[in-house]
């Protein structure tokens, strides 16, 4: 896990890092993920869409990932992943 | 509201899901009534809506047309999961718009965690992409009170419609009102037959739905259509383009989609159908796909098109109930026979619509 950084931001993309979500204290996760990773956690069942129609959102790690075409993006709202808590619920 | 008895699940649907607002009254007035007067009889529960609700939209006239519009009540579950879908769109949408709002304010806070402003400025480009690109799913329907336009379909087909189209229009629109003839369709007859991108899409659809044993409707398949077309969006994908799809070869495509999805199935839906069977047309599309597309071996196909060919002509009619096997043509090294014209295609197999209204309703 990366200390968190004050300093100036970097100028290209950052790769992935482990960082500590403030919503989540002690759960470390990425902010990001590569797109392997996720296509293998979804394969292994340990990311699982959404819905069966909705698969741009995931649940991995107790968190909601975005997929960002290239890479999949930490849900950091709150109010947000409470939201798709509550859908993944109801679809199931 | 054709139901005096929805199930307590209610298909995990809550009223917010609903982007109508007419649409989330009505919900709420009938899950409330069914719950606090069980009692009542489908008159007089539409008569307590309409008291409930004094919105247009609402009235009894208005409730008894929406239990006749309902496409396909015994595929309400999946009706309800679009909804849900749309509804999680929503969010999105506006989710994007709060983790902007958050950006903006913490851009400035001196000891703001530049990873996670960073992040979360990724995040609301990625979100606000999601928005842009699903908005034909969350945004209020075509035809609802909530809707910035209205639709016509099902009064005023396409202008001037090829001979081909109308055949491919013809033959899906009869497997909407039979969708059991599908997957015999499919079992010989590719979408790279289908001349428009739109089509296909709808075909490949239909097909889809078929195999998973999911219910085919012209909501199912138009929401279905959508959902995919967003997604290759956001993706920066063609689905649509010649050859997206593995067996397809290039296909000379003079059409370009005019409709949205739902418009044209609602229009499909609104077809009168005057072939035998979505089978004799879907023989007649795959001849003429052969033609078309294996100049050098035409009088191949025609030979075999024409040996498919029933003794007796299509009739423009439905007056042969029962539906042949499909037939197998296998394009392949064949000896050349001497060339033997196709017949003329037959008259009357363009589509004609009723003048109603589509039954789409969100």
């Amino acid at each position: 896990m990366n200390a968190r950084s004050n300093s100036a931001a970097p100028s290209t993309p950052p790769i992935v890092r482990e960082l500590e979500v403030p919503a989540a204290p002690g759960q470390g996760v990425p902010l990001v993920l590569d797109r392997d990773t996720m296509t293998a956690a979804l394969a292994d069942g340990g990311a699982v869409p959404l819905t069966a129609i909705v698969t741009s959102l995931v649940r991995h790690r107790d968190r909601w990932w975005l997929d960002a075409v290239d890479e999949w993006l930490l849900i950091t709202d709150q109010a947000f992943a409470a939201s798709l808590d509550a859908h993944h619920a109801r679809a199931h | 509201v054709a139901d005096l008895a929805p199930p307590d699940h209610l298909f995990g649907l809550a009223s917010q899901d609903f982007g109508s607002r007419l649409n989330r009254e009505i919900f709420t007035a009938v899950t409330d009534l069914a719950l606090a007067r069980p009692d009542l009889d489908l008159p007089a529960r539409d008569e307590a809506i309409a008291a409930m609700i004094t919105r247009p939209g609402a009235s009894l006239e208005d409730l008894q047309a929406w239990r006749q519009d309902a496409p396909n009540r015994a595929a309400i579950a999946s009706y309800a999961q679009l909804v849900r879908t749309a509804a999680i769109y929503r969010d999105l949408a506006s989710c994007g718009d709060d983790v902007a709002r958050t950006l903006a304010a913490s851009v400035n806070t001196p000891d703001a965690d530049l990873d996670l402003v960073h992040h979360n400025q990724r995040l609301a480009v990625a979100l606000t992409r999601h928005a842009e690109a699903f908005r034909p799913i969350s945004a209020p329907a075509p035809g609802t009170p909530d809707a910035d336009h209205q639709i016509n379909a099902g009064v005023e087909p396409l202008a001037a419609p090829s001979q081909q189209s109308m055949l491919e229009d013809q033959l899906l629109a009869d497997l909407l009102r039979d969708p059991e003839q599908i997957l015999p369709v499919a079992s010989f007859l590719s979408d790279n037959a289908f001349s428009s991108p739109l089509r296909r899409h709808v075909y490949r659809t239909m097909t889809s739905l078929a195999y998973d044993a999911e219910p085919v409707d012209e909501v199912t398949v138009a929401w279905t259509v959508e959902i995919q077309t967003s997604q290759a969006r956001l993706h920066g994908i063609d689905v649509n383009a010649p050859g997206s799809t593995p067996d397809e070869r290039p296909h000379p495509t003079s059409e370009t989609d005019t409709e949205p999805a739902p418009i044209y199935l609602a229009r499909l839906a609104a077809t009168t159908i005057t072939v035998t069977s979505a089978v004799h047309a879907a023989r007649d599309l795959l001849a003429a796909h052969l033609r078309a597309s294996l100049p050098a071996a035409g009088s191949v196909a025609a030979a075999a098109a024409t040996a498919l060919r029933p003794s007796h002509p299509t009739t423009t009619s439905r007056q042969h109930p029962n539906r042949q096997e499909p037939p197998v043509l296998q394009p392949g090294p064949a000896p050349r026979p001497a060339h033997v014209p196709l017949p003329a295609p037959q008259p009357g197999t363009g589509p004609s619509t009723a003048p109603t209204s589509p039954r789409i309703r969100p």
